[in-house]
């Protein structure tokens, strides 16, 4: 008997996508691995060069989850507060700001 | 719960009930009286020195988040998730800007306020259910510092803590600030003892006695440059305020020779000068006292001495902190830190860190020496016999509790308080009567606080 459930193919898309994504930016990786952690979190950083410039791929090995970011996302941290990484840290699993839905109508 | 009043007031004539050593009752009126209500040291502001580090002290069974927040500021926070109780940071020590408790992953700043319980909206209906704004840990009722030494009280009205300290503060600076940077603390070692934590205390508050006897062979090795440990008499012992301690006699000289001569380089010389008062000079360079051990009421010690650190003459000083942290009534963790100025030359630091792991810490040779007696009297003191025996603790006293030797003059010891020279048990009984004081008083009833209720409401709760 096999389980399945529904969209269960979607998933599966979805996360061997993100897994080739993922293995392609360490691939790349530029430089030694830093690895920092506190009794609450453990994360892995690194520098991934792409064809057209550099990104920093951090890595939570725990969970799995990891982000890219570019340049400018990470300036963007630097004019953040406490209080931006308190809502994110106080709305765990989650993108803070859920992905817009694509909306065919608007592209138009 | 037996009445005690008998024994306090047994205490309070220098005959000790030897039973107080090691009594399940009187170890639950301490935990009570005592630890809830007076001032106590949890750490030094050098071990949590930048934003986000944090330590983890206890007060007997309640754990603490001691941690400087993202503003700086100093705190302490009971270690107890607002959910379901899980100890929040397990981890002695680290730096986090947010803490999260590992069972159900409710996180929190570190000034404690709470920033997040998974799923609010879905769990509890959002603040309708569970009212998350200006929700923290639980603070402790009272926290303040001196010289950078962290102290806390469970008790809300508990005085000031400089008015508890009192004028032991001129002593405690001896210790603690050497110079205008305070001090830095390493450490501390951990380790427990199956003796009563009130033996410790009361050693380093005033027992000069013991070191000839118990202390022989560290004498005999050559550790010290003073051939003879009976030279303890000649020093004095102060009590003032919630403390007291012992004192070395110096050769004769002023504040520069007697401070070189206990092994400090003129530039920490120089500083002192500049950071003691005047009358702290004097204590030093006219009346010929080096501070030795000392204790503050209840199971804060501090002990400064001048081993030899090399095959040479030379001596050099170490400063320990140490706490006596009751597990029971028989037995006791000790924390020992090292300190040491932290405008120290770096050799310097390196050696009197030397010094200090040759006399004390876990290794330390005066450990071993005292840590076998006091076992031992802990033991003893479970029996039946020991119920009727009441130890004498009067040395320095005579039957009409007139002074064998006089109290020193103004003149002869400028340091506030009372003084005296030669062997006496002042200071072990000034202790235990501040703890006969504790024990009399009834604890008052604390409130409750009702976590995340919608309408705030707190109800006094028998303690």
């Amino acid at each position: 008997m096999n389980l399945s459930w529904e969209g269960e193919a979607e998933d599966a898309r979805a996360a061997a996508a993100a897994a080739a994504e993922h293995d392609e930016l360490v691939a790349h990786t530029t430089g030694e691995v830093i690895r920092l952690g506190n009794e609450f979190a453990e994360i892995m950083v690194r520098r991934v060069d792409t064809r057209n410039g550099a990104r920093l791929l951090i890595e939570s090995p725990k969970s799995g989850q990891w982000v890219s970011l570019c340049p400018l996302e990470l300036e963007a941290l630097t004019w953040q507060n406490t209080e931006t990484f308190s809502a994110m840290i106080g709305h765990p699993f989650g993108p803070l700001v859920a992905a817009e839905a694509t909306n065919p109508e608007e592209d138009r | 719960m037996t009445d005690q009043s008998g024994t306090l007031s047994d205490v309070r004539r220098g005959m000790i009930p030897a039973h107080i050593y090691n009594d399940r009752e009187i170890f639950e009126l301490e935990r009570e009286r005592v630890f809830g209500r007076a001032w106590l040291f949890v750490a030094h502001e050098s071990e949590i020195a930048k934003p986000g580090d944090y330590v983890v002290r206890r007060v007997l069974d309640d754990s603490f988040i001691v941690t400087r927040d993202e503003k700086g500021e100093i705190r302490a926070h009971f270690n107890m998730c607002l959910h379901r109780g899980m100890q929040v940071c397990r981890a002695e020590m680290g730096n986090a800007s947010h803490f999260r408790c590992p069972y159900h992953g409710w996180s929190y700043r570190n000034d404690g306020r709470i920033v997040g319980l998974p799923f609010h909206q879905e769990a509890y209906g959002g603040e309708a259910g569970f009212k998350r704004k200006g929700q923290r840990l639980l603070p402790a009722p009272n926290l303040d510092t001196y010289n950078g030494m962290i102290f806390i009280s469970l008790d809300p009205e508990a005085p000031p803590l400089v008015d508890f300290l009192g004028d032991f503060r001129f002593y405690l600076d001896f210790y603690t600030k050497q110079s205008p940077s305070g001090i830095e603390l390493r450490g501390p070692q951990r380790w427990r003892v199956k003796a009563n934590w009130k033996i410790g205390a009361e050693n380093f508050a005033g027992d000069m006695y013991h070191t000839p006897q118990t202390h022989t062979s560290v004498v005999e090795i050559g550790l010290f440059r003073e051939p003879k440990a009976e030279k303890r008499k000649d020093g004095a012992t102060y009590w003032a305020g919630n403390g007291g301690g012992t004192t070395y006699k110096l050769p004769p000289g002023g504040f520069d020779e007697r401070t070189r001569y206990v092994g400090y380089p003129q530039v920490m010389v120089d500083r002192m000068k500049t950071t003691f008062s005047q009358a702290q000079q004097q204590v030093i360079g006219e009346d010929g006292f080096m501070i030795s051990a000392a204790s503050v009421f209840p199971n804060l010690s501090f002990v400064h001495n001048w081993p030899r650190v090399a095959d040479s003459d030379d001596v050099l000083p170490f400063i320990s902190v140490r706490q006596w942290q009751p597990i029971s009534e028989n037995e006791t963790e000790v924390l020992s830190w090292f300190a040491v100025d932290a405008e120290a030359p770096e050799e310097y630091k390196a050696l009197s860190y030397k010094a200090y792991l040759m006399c004390f810490g876990s290794t330390g040779m005066f450990e071993q020496d005292d840590v076998e007696n006091w076992v031992s009297l802990t033991n003893t003191a479970a029996g039946s016999m020991a119920r009727r025996l009441k130890l004498n603790s009067r040395m320095g006293i005579l039957e009409d509790d007139t002074e064998v030797v006089p109290a020193l003059t103004p003149e002869q010891f400028h340091g506030p308080g009372v003084a005296h020279t030669g062997y006496g048990e002042y200071n072990q009984r000034e202790l235990l009567n501040r703890w006969a004081d504790y024990l009399e008083q009834p604890a008052k009833s604390a409130t409750a606080l009702e976590v995340g209720a919608p309408a705030e409401t707190a109800e006094a709760v028998q303690a």
